[in-house]
Protein backbone atom coordinates (compact mmCIF):
# COMPACT_ATOMS: atom_id res chain seq x y z
CA UNK A 1 0.00 0.00 0.00
CA UNK A 2 2.16 2.84 -1.33
CA UNK A 3 1.20 6.48 -1.91
CA UNK A 4 -0.23 6.73 -5.42
CA UNK A 5 -0.85 10.27 -6.72
CA UNK A 6 -3.25 8.90 -9.35
CA UNK A 7 -5.51 7.10 -6.84
CA UNK A 8 -8.82 8.93 -6.26
CA UNK A 9 -9.42 6.86 -3.12
CA UNK A 10 -6.09 7.93 -1.62
CA UNK A 11 -6.71 11.59 -2.46
CA UNK A 12 -10.18 11.41 -0.91
CA UNK A 13 -8.82 9.85 2.27
CA UNK A 14 -5.99 12.41 2.52
CA UNK A 15 -8.22 15.44 1.90
CA UNK A 16 -11.06 14.37 4.21
CA UNK A 17 -8.72 13.27 7.02
CA UNK A 18 -6.70 16.50 6.66
CA UNK A 19 -9.78 18.75 6.71
CA UNK A 20 -11.37 16.88 9.61
CA UNK A 21 -8.10 16.93 11.58
CA UNK A 22 -7.97 20.73 11.30
CA UNK A 23 -11.59 21.00 12.49
CA UNK A 24 -10.89 18.56 15.31
CA UNK A 25 -7.86 20.54 16.49
CA UNK A 26 -9.81 23.79 16.24
CA UNK A 27 -12.49 22.28 18.50
CA UNK A 28 -10.29 20.48 21.02
CA UNK A 29 -7.04 22.44 21.30
CA UNK A 30 -8.43 25.44 23.26
CA UNK A 31 -9.88 23.13 25.92
CA UNK A 32 -6.62 21.16 26.09
CA UNK A 33 -4.69 24.42 26.56
CA UNK A 34 -7.08 25.64 29.24
CA UNK A 35 -6.93 22.33 31.12
CA UNK A 36 -3.46 20.90 30.32
CA UNK A 37 -3.28 18.38 33.17
CA UNK A 38 -6.76 16.99 32.51
CA UNK A 39 -6.11 16.99 28.76
CA UNK A 40 -2.85 15.07 29.00
CA UNK A 41 -4.39 12.53 31.39
CA UNK A 42 -7.38 12.02 29.10
CA UNK A 43 -5.21 11.62 26.03
CA UNK A 44 -2.94 9.05 27.70
CA UNK A 45 -5.80 7.06 29.25
CA UNK A 46 -7.99 6.89 26.16
CA UNK A 47 -5.05 6.19 23.85
CA UNK A 48 -4.61 2.97 25.82
CA UNK A 49 -7.64 1.68 23.90
CA UNK A 50 -5.38 1.12 20.91
CA UNK A 51 -3.00 -1.21 22.79
CA UNK A 52 -5.20 -4.34 23.03
CA UNK A 53 -6.23 -3.94 19.40
CA UNK A 54 -2.63 -3.64 18.23
CA UNK A 55 -1.87 -6.77 20.27
CA UNK A 56 -4.87 -8.46 18.60
CA UNK A 57 -3.52 -7.55 15.18
CA UNK A 58 -0.18 -9.13 16.04
CA UNK A 59 -1.97 -12.19 17.44
CA UNK A 60 -3.72 -12.78 14.09
CA UNK A 61 -0.80 -11.56 11.94
CA UNK A 62 -0.50 -14.85 10.06
CA UNK A 63 -4.15 -14.63 9.02
CA UNK A 64 -4.11 -10.97 7.94
CA UNK A 65 -3.06 -9.76 4.52
CA UNK A 66 -3.74 -6.03 5.04
CA UNK A 67 -0.52 -4.01 5.41
CA UNK A 68 0.08 -2.24 8.73
CA UNK A 69 -0.69 1.13 7.12
CA UNK A 70 -4.33 0.09 6.54
CA UNK A 71 -5.42 -0.15 10.19
CA UNK A 72 -3.47 3.06 10.90
CA UNK A 73 -5.41 4.79 8.12
CA UNK A 74 -8.63 3.32 9.51
CA UNK A 75 -7.75 4.63 12.97
CA UNK A 76 -7.07 8.12 11.56
CA UNK A 77 -10.39 8.07 9.68
CA UNK A 78 -12.27 7.04 12.81
CA UNK A 79 -10.50 9.67 14.93
CA UNK A 80 -11.04 12.57 12.54
CA UNK A 81 -13.57 12.27 9.70
CA UNK A 82 -15.97 9.97 11.54
CA UNK A 83 -15.89 12.05 14.73
CA UNK A 84 -16.34 15.46 13.08
CA UNK A 85 -18.98 14.28 10.60
CA UNK A 86 -20.91 12.60 13.40
CA UNK A 87 -20.71 15.76 15.48
CA UNK A 88 -22.29 17.90 12.75
CA UNK A 89 -24.68 15.25 11.43
CA UNK A 90 -26.01 14.03 14.79
CA UNK A 91 -26.52 17.59 16.03
CA UNK A 92 -28.46 18.50 12.89
CA UNK A 93 -30.60 15.36 13.07
CA UNK A 94 -31.31 16.24 16.70
CA UNK A 95 -32.51 19.65 15.48
CA UNK A 96 -34.74 18.08 12.83
CA UNK A 97 -36.26 15.73 15.40
CA UNK A 98 -36.83 18.62 17.79
CA UNK A 99 -38.64 20.49 15.03
CA UNK A 100 -40.80 17.49 14.22
CA UNK A 101 -41.51 16.03 17.66
CA UNK A 102 -40.42 18.59 20.23
CA UNK A 103 -37.21 19.22 22.19
CA UNK A 104 -37.88 16.79 25.06
CA UNK A 105 -38.59 13.90 22.69
CA UNK A 106 -35.54 14.77 20.59
CA UNK A 107 -33.25 14.95 23.61
CA UNK A 108 -34.38 11.47 24.70
CA UNK A 109 -34.45 9.73 21.34
CA UNK A 110 -31.83 11.36 19.12
CA UNK A 111 -29.01 9.35 20.80
CA UNK A 112 -30.99 6.22 19.87
CA UNK A 113 -32.23 7.11 16.39
CA UNK A 114 -29.77 9.67 15.01
CA UNK A 115 -26.28 9.10 16.42
CA UNK A 116 -26.02 5.35 15.62
CA UNK A 117 -27.01 5.92 11.98
CA UNK A 118 -24.56 8.76 11.38
CA UNK A 119 -21.66 7.27 13.33
CA UNK A 120 -21.87 3.73 11.99
CA UNK A 121 -22.43 4.77 8.38
CA UNK A 122 -19.47 7.19 8.39
CA UNK A 123 -17.13 4.74 10.14
CA UNK A 124 -18.12 2.00 7.68
CA UNK A 125 -17.55 4.41 4.79
CA UNK A 126 -14.00 4.78 6.07
CA UNK A 127 -13.55 1.01 6.10
CA UNK A 128 -14.81 0.85 2.50
CA UNK A 129 -12.36 3.58 1.47
CA UNK A 130 -9.38 1.85 3.11
CA UNK A 131 -10.37 -1.47 1.52
CA UNK A 132 -10.49 0.31 -1.85
CA UNK A 133 -7.02 1.76 -1.21
CA UNK A 134 -5.65 -1.63 -0.16
CA UNK A 135 -7.57 -3.48 -2.87
CA UNK A 136 -6.11 -6.93 -3.49
CA UNK A 137 -4.61 -7.07 0.00
CA UNK A 138 -7.80 -8.20 1.75
CA UNK A 139 -7.53 -11.91 2.53
CA UNK A 140 -10.84 -12.38 4.29
CA UNK A 141 -13.30 -11.39 6.99
CA UNK A 142 -10.60 -11.23 9.68
CA UNK A 143 -8.91 -8.39 7.78
CA UNK A 144 -12.19 -6.50 7.84
CA UNK A 145 -12.72 -7.17 11.54
CA UNK A 146 -9.28 -5.80 12.43
CA UNK A 147 -9.61 -2.82 10.08
CA UNK A 148 -13.08 -2.02 11.41
CA UNK A 149 -11.89 -2.38 15.00
CA UNK A 150 -9.09 0.12 14.40
CA UNK A 151 -11.47 2.57 12.73
CA UNK A 152 -13.81 2.19 15.72
CA UNK A 153 -11.02 2.52 18.25
CA UNK A 154 -9.90 5.78 16.62
CA UNK A 155 -13.43 7.09 17.06
CA UNK A 156 -13.54 5.75 20.60
CA UNK A 157 -10.27 7.44 21.62
CA UNK A 158 -11.39 10.89 20.44
CA UNK A 159 -14.96 10.48 21.69
CA UNK A 160 -13.72 9.32 25.10
CA UNK A 161 -11.25 12.21 25.23
CA UNK A 162 -14.00 14.67 24.27
CA UNK A 163 -16.39 13.31 26.92
CA UNK A 164 -13.65 13.49 29.57
CA UNK A 165 -12.74 17.07 28.68
CA UNK A 166 -16.39 18.06 28.45
CA UNK A 167 -16.89 16.63 31.93
CA UNK A 168 -13.86 18.61 33.18
CA UNK A 169 -15.21 21.83 31.68
CA UNK A 170 -18.74 21.22 32.98
CA UNK A 171 -17.31 20.44 36.41
CA UNK A 172 -15.98 24.04 36.54
CA UNK A 173 -13.56 23.10 39.32
CA UNK A 174 -10.24 23.90 37.67
CA UNK A 175 -7.62 21.77 35.93
CA UNK A 176 -8.27 18.58 37.90
CA UNK A 177 -8.11 14.95 36.74
CA UNK A 178 -10.95 13.44 38.83
CA UNK A 179 -13.65 14.00 36.16
CA UNK A 180 -11.33 12.49 33.53
CA UNK A 181 -10.74 9.37 35.62
CA UNK A 182 -14.46 9.06 36.39
CA UNK A 183 -15.30 9.23 32.68
CA UNK A 184 -12.52 6.74 31.88
CA UNK A 185 -13.91 4.25 34.41
CA UNK A 186 -17.41 4.55 32.97
CA UNK A 187 -16.66 4.86 29.25
CA UNK A 188 -13.32 3.09 29.15
CA UNK A 189 -13.56 0.26 31.66
CA UNK A 190 -17.30 -0.45 32.03
CA UNK A 191 -18.41 0.45 28.51
CA UNK A 192 -15.12 0.27 26.62
CA UNK A 193 -15.23 -3.32 25.47
CA UNK A 194 -18.56 -3.15 23.66
CA UNK A 195 -18.31 0.24 22.12
CA UNK A 196 -17.27 1.62 18.73
CA UNK A 197 -14.40 -0.79 18.10
CA UNK A 198 -16.70 -3.80 18.37
CA UNK A 199 -19.50 -2.23 16.34
CA UNK A 200 -17.21 -1.22 13.47
CA UNK A 201 -15.47 -4.61 13.59
CA UNK A 202 -18.83 -6.21 12.68
CA UNK A 203 -19.43 -3.71 9.87
CA UNK A 204 -15.82 -4.22 8.73
CA UNK A 205 -16.38 -7.97 8.58
CA UNK A 206 -19.30 -7.32 6.23
CA UNK A 207 -17.24 -5.02 4.01
CA UNK A 208 -14.38 -7.53 3.80
CA UNK A 209 -16.85 -10.34 3.07
CA UNK A 210 -18.26 -8.36 0.14
CA UNK A 211 -14.77 -7.35 -1.06
CA UNK A 212 -13.47 -10.91 -1.12
CA UNK A 213 -16.58 -12.79 -2.28
CA UNK A 214 -17.81 -10.18 -4.76
CA UNK A 215 -21.29 -11.61 -5.16
CA UNK A 216 -24.66 -9.89 -4.95
CA UNK A 217 -25.40 -11.98 -1.86
CA UNK A 218 -22.20 -10.81 -0.16
CA UNK A 219 -23.17 -7.18 -0.76
CA UNK A 220 -26.49 -7.84 0.96
CA UNK A 221 -24.65 -9.56 3.81
CA UNK A 222 -22.48 -6.45 4.12
CA UNK A 223 -25.51 -4.14 4.16
CA UNK A 224 -27.13 -6.44 6.74
CA UNK A 225 -24.03 -6.23 8.93
CA UNK A 226 -24.22 -2.42 8.84
CA UNK A 227 -27.94 -2.48 9.66
CA UNK A 228 -27.30 -4.90 12.53
CA UNK A 229 -24.56 -2.67 13.91
CA UNK A 230 -26.84 0.38 13.78
CA UNK A 231 -29.47 -1.61 15.68
CA UNK A 232 -26.92 -2.79 18.29
CA UNK A 233 -25.63 0.76 18.70
CA UNK A 234 -29.20 2.07 19.09
CA UNK A 235 -29.85 -0.61 21.74
CA UNK A 236 -26.66 0.43 23.53
CA UNK A 237 -27.67 4.12 23.51
CA UNK A 238 -31.28 3.42 24.48
CA UNK A 239 -32.60 4.20 27.95
CA UNK A 240 -33.53 0.50 28.25
CA UNK A 241 -32.19 -1.02 31.51
CA UNK A 242 -30.29 2.20 32.25
CA UNK A 243 -31.84 2.37 35.72
CA UNK A 244 -30.77 -1.22 36.45
CA UNK A 245 -34.43 -2.12 37.12
CA UNK A 246 -34.07 -0.45 40.51
CA UNK A 247 -31.48 -3.00 41.68
CA UNK A 248 -28.72 -0.46 42.31
CA UNK A 249 -25.17 -0.55 40.94
CA UNK A 250 -25.26 -4.30 40.28
CA UNK A 251 -28.47 -3.89 38.29
CA UNK A 252 -26.93 -1.09 36.23
CA UNK A 253 -23.85 -3.24 35.58
CA UNK A 254 -26.06 -6.16 34.54
CA UNK A 255 -27.95 -3.84 32.22
CA UNK A 256 -24.70 -2.63 30.64
CA UNK A 257 -23.61 -6.23 30.07
CA UNK A 258 -26.97 -7.32 28.66
CA UNK A 259 -26.97 -4.44 26.18
CA UNK A 260 -23.30 -4.72 25.25
CA UNK A 261 -22.64 -8.44 25.20
CA UNK A 262 -24.51 -9.30 21.96
CA UNK A 263 -22.04 -7.24 19.88
CA UNK A 264 -19.02 -8.80 21.60
CA UNK A 265 -20.43 -12.31 21.08
CA UNK A 266 -21.05 -11.59 17.40
CA UNK A 267 -17.41 -10.47 16.94
CA UNK A 268 -16.17 -13.51 18.86
CA UNK A 269 -18.28 -15.78 16.61
CA UNK A 270 -17.08 -13.96 13.46
CA UNK A 271 -13.42 -14.36 14.47
CA UNK A 272 -13.95 -18.09 15.13
CA UNK A 273 -15.81 -18.47 11.82
CA UNK A 274 -13.09 -16.62 9.90
CA UNK A 275 -10.34 -18.71 11.51
CA UNK A 276 -12.21 -21.91 10.59
CA UNK A 277 -13.29 -20.96 7.07
CA UNK A 278 -10.53 -18.75 5.74
CA UNK A 279 -7.32 -20.11 7.19
CA UNK A 280 -3.87 -18.60 6.95
CA UNK A 281 -2.68 -16.13 4.35
CA UNK A 282 -0.74 -18.26 1.86
CA UNK A 283 3.01 -17.83 2.36
CA UNK A 284 2.50 -15.43 5.31
CA UNK A 285 3.73 -17.78 8.05
CA UNK A 286 6.88 -18.55 6.09
CA UNK A 287 7.35 -14.87 5.28
CA UNK A 288 6.99 -13.94 8.95
CA UNK A 289 9.59 -16.51 9.97
CA UNK A 290 11.96 -15.08 7.38
CA UNK A 291 11.28 -11.56 8.71
CA UNK A 292 9.02 -10.06 6.01
CA UNK A 293 6.42 -7.83 7.56
CA UNK A 294 3.71 -7.84 4.94
CA UNK A 295 2.01 -10.73 3.25
CA UNK A 296 0.98 -11.25 -0.32
CA UNK A 297 -2.38 -10.60 -1.86
CA UNK A 298 -5.24 -12.94 -1.15
CA UNK A 299 -5.17 -16.21 -2.96
CA UNK A 300 -8.68 -16.94 -4.12
CA UNK A 301 -10.50 -19.64 -2.23
CA UNK A 302 -11.37 -22.36 -4.76
CA UNK A 303 -14.75 -22.81 -3.10
CA UNK A 304 -15.68 -19.18 -3.77
CA UNK A 305 -15.13 -18.07 -7.32
CA UNK A 306 -13.63 -14.59 -7.67
CA UNK A 307 -15.70 -12.09 -9.61
CA UNK A 308 -18.79 -14.26 -9.46
CA UNK B 1 -8.76 -1.84 -8.39
CA UNK B 2 -9.20 0.11 -11.62
CA UNK B 3 -9.01 3.92 -11.48
CA UNK B 4 -12.65 4.21 -12.53
CA UNK B 5 -13.77 1.93 -9.72
CA UNK B 6 -11.52 3.74 -7.24
CA UNK B 7 -13.10 7.01 -8.35
CA UNK B 8 -16.59 5.55 -7.89
CA UNK B 9 -15.80 4.37 -4.35
CA UNK B 10 -14.11 7.68 -3.47
CA UNK B 11 -17.11 9.64 -4.79
CA UNK B 12 -19.58 7.50 -2.86
CA UNK B 13 -17.61 7.82 0.38
CA UNK B 14 -17.16 11.59 -0.03
CA UNK B 15 -20.90 11.90 -0.76
CA UNK B 16 -21.79 10.08 2.47
CA UNK B 17 -19.46 12.33 4.48
CA UNK B 18 -20.75 15.52 2.85
CA UNK B 19 -24.36 14.40 3.29
CA UNK B 20 -23.97 14.19 7.06
CA UNK B 21 -21.43 17.00 7.52
CA UNK B 22 -23.10 19.58 5.27
CA UNK B 23 -26.36 18.31 3.78
CA UNK B 24 -28.24 17.43 6.95
CA UNK B 25 -27.10 20.58 8.83
CA UNK B 26 -28.24 22.75 5.88
CA UNK B 27 -31.58 20.92 5.76
CA UNK B 28 -31.95 21.47 9.50
CA UNK B 29 -31.35 25.20 9.07
CA UNK B 30 -33.82 25.33 6.20
CA UNK B 31 -36.69 23.50 7.89
CA UNK B 32 -36.11 24.51 11.51
CA UNK B 33 -36.83 28.23 11.49
CA UNK B 34 -36.41 30.25 14.63
CA UNK B 35 -39.62 30.63 16.62
CA UNK B 36 -40.67 33.48 18.89
CA UNK B 37 -40.63 32.15 22.45
CA UNK B 38 -41.49 35.46 24.12
CA UNK B 39 -43.52 34.78 27.27
CA UNK B 40 -42.65 31.07 27.36
CA UNK B 41 -41.08 29.59 30.48
CA UNK B 42 -38.19 27.14 30.27
CA UNK B 43 -37.11 24.85 33.08
CA UNK B 44 -33.39 24.12 33.26
CA UNK B 45 -32.34 21.76 36.07
CA UNK B 46 -34.64 23.47 38.56
CA UNK B 47 -33.97 27.02 37.39
CA UNK B 48 -36.72 28.69 35.39
CA UNK B 49 -36.37 31.41 32.81
CA UNK B 50 -39.23 33.22 31.13
CA UNK B 51 -38.25 34.71 27.80
CA UNK B 52 -39.14 38.39 27.33
CA UNK B 53 -40.86 39.53 24.14
CA UNK B 54 -39.08 39.14 20.80
CA UNK B 55 -36.72 36.44 22.03
CA UNK B 56 -36.25 33.66 19.46
CA UNK B 57 -35.07 30.07 19.60
CA UNK B 58 -34.37 27.14 17.28
CA UNK B 59 -36.30 24.00 18.29
CA UNK B 60 -33.23 21.82 18.93
CA UNK B 61 -31.60 24.36 21.20
CA UNK B 62 -33.72 23.71 24.29
CA UNK B 63 -32.33 20.65 26.08
CA UNK B 64 -34.11 20.44 29.42
CA UNK B 65 -32.39 17.16 30.40
CA UNK B 66 -28.97 18.76 29.96
CA UNK B 67 -30.01 22.04 31.57
CA UNK B 68 -29.17 24.01 28.45
CA UNK B 69 -30.99 26.48 26.24
CA UNK B 70 -29.82 28.85 23.54
CA UNK B 71 -31.82 31.95 22.73
CA UNK B 72 -31.50 34.49 19.97
CA UNK B 73 -31.82 38.12 21.09
CA UNK B 74 -31.46 40.37 18.07
CA UNK B 75 -28.29 39.16 16.38
CA UNK B 76 -26.84 37.80 19.61
CA UNK B 77 -26.76 34.16 20.72
CA UNK B 78 -27.41 33.72 24.42
CA UNK B 79 -26.47 30.33 25.83
CA UNK B 80 -27.72 29.41 29.30
CA UNK B 81 -26.40 26.31 31.09
CA UNK B 82 -27.58 25.21 34.53
CA UNK B 83 -26.07 22.41 36.61
CA UNK B 84 -25.43 21.36 40.17
CA UNK B 85 -24.29 20.68 42.80
CA UNK B 86 -21.54 23.29 42.74
CA UNK B 87 -19.30 24.09 45.69
CA UNK B 88 -17.65 27.31 44.53
CA UNK B 89 -18.92 30.88 44.37
CA UNK B 90 -19.92 33.01 41.39
CA UNK B 91 -16.54 34.77 41.19
CA UNK B 92 -14.75 31.44 40.88
CA UNK B 93 -17.26 30.23 38.31
CA UNK B 94 -16.78 33.43 36.28
CA UNK B 95 -13.01 32.90 36.37
CA UNK B 96 -13.47 29.31 35.17
CA UNK B 97 -15.65 30.50 32.29
CA UNK B 98 -12.97 33.08 31.46
CA UNK B 99 -10.24 30.40 31.53
CA UNK B 100 -11.86 28.63 28.60
CA UNK B 101 -12.72 31.82 26.73
CA UNK B 102 -9.25 33.33 26.77
CA UNK B 103 -7.69 30.33 25.01
CA UNK B 104 -10.24 30.47 22.18
CA UNK B 105 -8.65 31.80 18.98
CA UNK B 106 -9.19 35.55 18.66
CA UNK B 107 -10.96 36.01 21.98
CA UNK B 108 -9.75 38.65 24.43
CA UNK B 109 -11.23 39.18 27.90
CA UNK B 110 -11.92 42.80 28.79
CA UNK B 111 -13.49 44.38 31.88
CA UNK B 112 -15.63 42.72 34.58
CA UNK B 113 -19.36 43.44 34.40
CA UNK B 114 -22.29 43.30 36.80
CA UNK B 115 -24.90 40.60 36.36
CA UNK B 116 -28.21 40.19 38.13
CA UNK B 117 -30.68 37.33 37.95
CA UNK B 118 -34.00 37.23 39.81
CA UNK B 119 -32.81 37.95 43.38
CA UNK B 120 -29.29 36.60 42.82
CA UNK B 121 -26.20 38.68 42.14
CA UNK B 122 -23.65 37.21 39.77
CA UNK B 123 -20.19 37.89 38.40
CA UNK B 124 -19.37 38.54 34.79
CA UNK B 125 -16.73 39.41 32.24
CA UNK B 126 -16.92 41.08 28.86
CA UNK B 127 -14.88 39.93 25.91
CA UNK B 128 -14.19 40.81 22.31
CA UNK B 129 -13.71 38.40 19.44
CA UNK B 130 -12.30 38.87 15.95
CA UNK B 131 -15.82 39.23 14.60
CA UNK B 132 -17.74 40.78 17.46
CA UNK B 133 -18.17 40.99 21.20
CA UNK B 134 -19.83 39.22 24.10
CA UNK B 135 -20.02 38.75 27.83
CA UNK B 136 -20.45 36.03 30.40
CA UNK B 137 -22.43 35.94 33.61
CA UNK B 138 -22.04 33.39 36.40
CA UNK B 139 -24.54 32.75 39.21
CA UNK B 140 -24.40 30.33 42.12
CA UNK B 141 -27.32 29.85 44.49
CA UNK B 142 -27.97 26.91 46.83
CA UNK B 143 -25.25 24.86 45.11
CA UNK B 144 -26.94 25.37 41.72
CA UNK B 145 -24.93 27.23 39.14
CA UNK B 146 -26.14 29.04 36.05
CA UNK B 147 -23.84 30.23 33.29
CA UNK B 148 -24.85 32.71 30.64
CA UNK B 149 -22.71 33.39 27.57
CA UNK B 150 -23.86 36.05 25.13
CA UNK B 151 -22.07 36.86 21.92
CA UNK B 152 -22.82 38.52 18.64
CA UNK B 153 -21.43 40.45 15.73
CA UNK B 154 -22.36 43.73 17.34
CA UNK B 155 -23.74 44.02 20.86
CA UNK B 156 -25.35 47.43 20.78
CA UNK B 157 -26.72 48.89 24.06
CA UNK B 158 -30.28 47.98 23.07
CA UNK B 159 -29.41 44.33 22.53
CA UNK B 160 -27.37 44.21 25.74
CA UNK B 161 -30.34 45.65 27.61
CA UNK B 162 -32.65 42.96 26.20
CA UNK B 163 -30.14 40.23 27.12
CA UNK B 164 -29.94 41.65 30.66
CA UNK B 165 -33.75 41.48 30.79
CA UNK B 166 -33.58 37.81 29.83
CA UNK B 167 -30.93 37.17 32.49
CA UNK B 168 -33.06 39.01 35.06
CA UNK B 169 -35.76 36.38 34.42
CA UNK B 170 -33.50 33.57 35.67
CA UNK B 171 -35.24 32.35 38.81
CA UNK B 172 -33.59 30.00 41.30
CA UNK B 173 -36.89 29.22 43.02
CA UNK B 174 -36.42 30.17 46.66
CA UNK B 175 -34.04 33.03 45.89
Amino acid sequence: MRPDPTSPAQWTAALLIGAAAILLLYNTLPVALAYPRAGTTALVLFSLFAVPFWWLRRRFADRLALPAAAPVLGLLWGATVAVMTSLFGSRALHGLMATAWGPTWAERWSPVLAAPVVEEVVKTAGVVLVVAIAWGRVHGVLDGIVLGAFCGVGFQIVEGYAFAMSSTVLNRAGDVVEPVIAVFIVRGVLAGLWSHAVFTAIAGAGVAYAATRRTARSVWVSAGALAAVIALHALWNSPLLRDGLGLGALGVLAGVMLKGLPAVLIVWWLVRWAQREEGYVPGKTLAMVSGEAEGPARTPNPAEPEGA
Amino acid sequence: MSRRRSLAVATAVAAVVLLFALGVPLLNKAVSPTVDVGGETFVLAGVTVTAPDDVLMRPGYYQPGSGRAEFLVGDAEVDIAVAGPYDFDAEYLAAEMGRLLEVQPGVQLTEPRECAADGVEGAGRSFVTETGAGFTCAFVHDEIRAEVTAKGASLDPGTVGRIDSLIAQLSFGAA
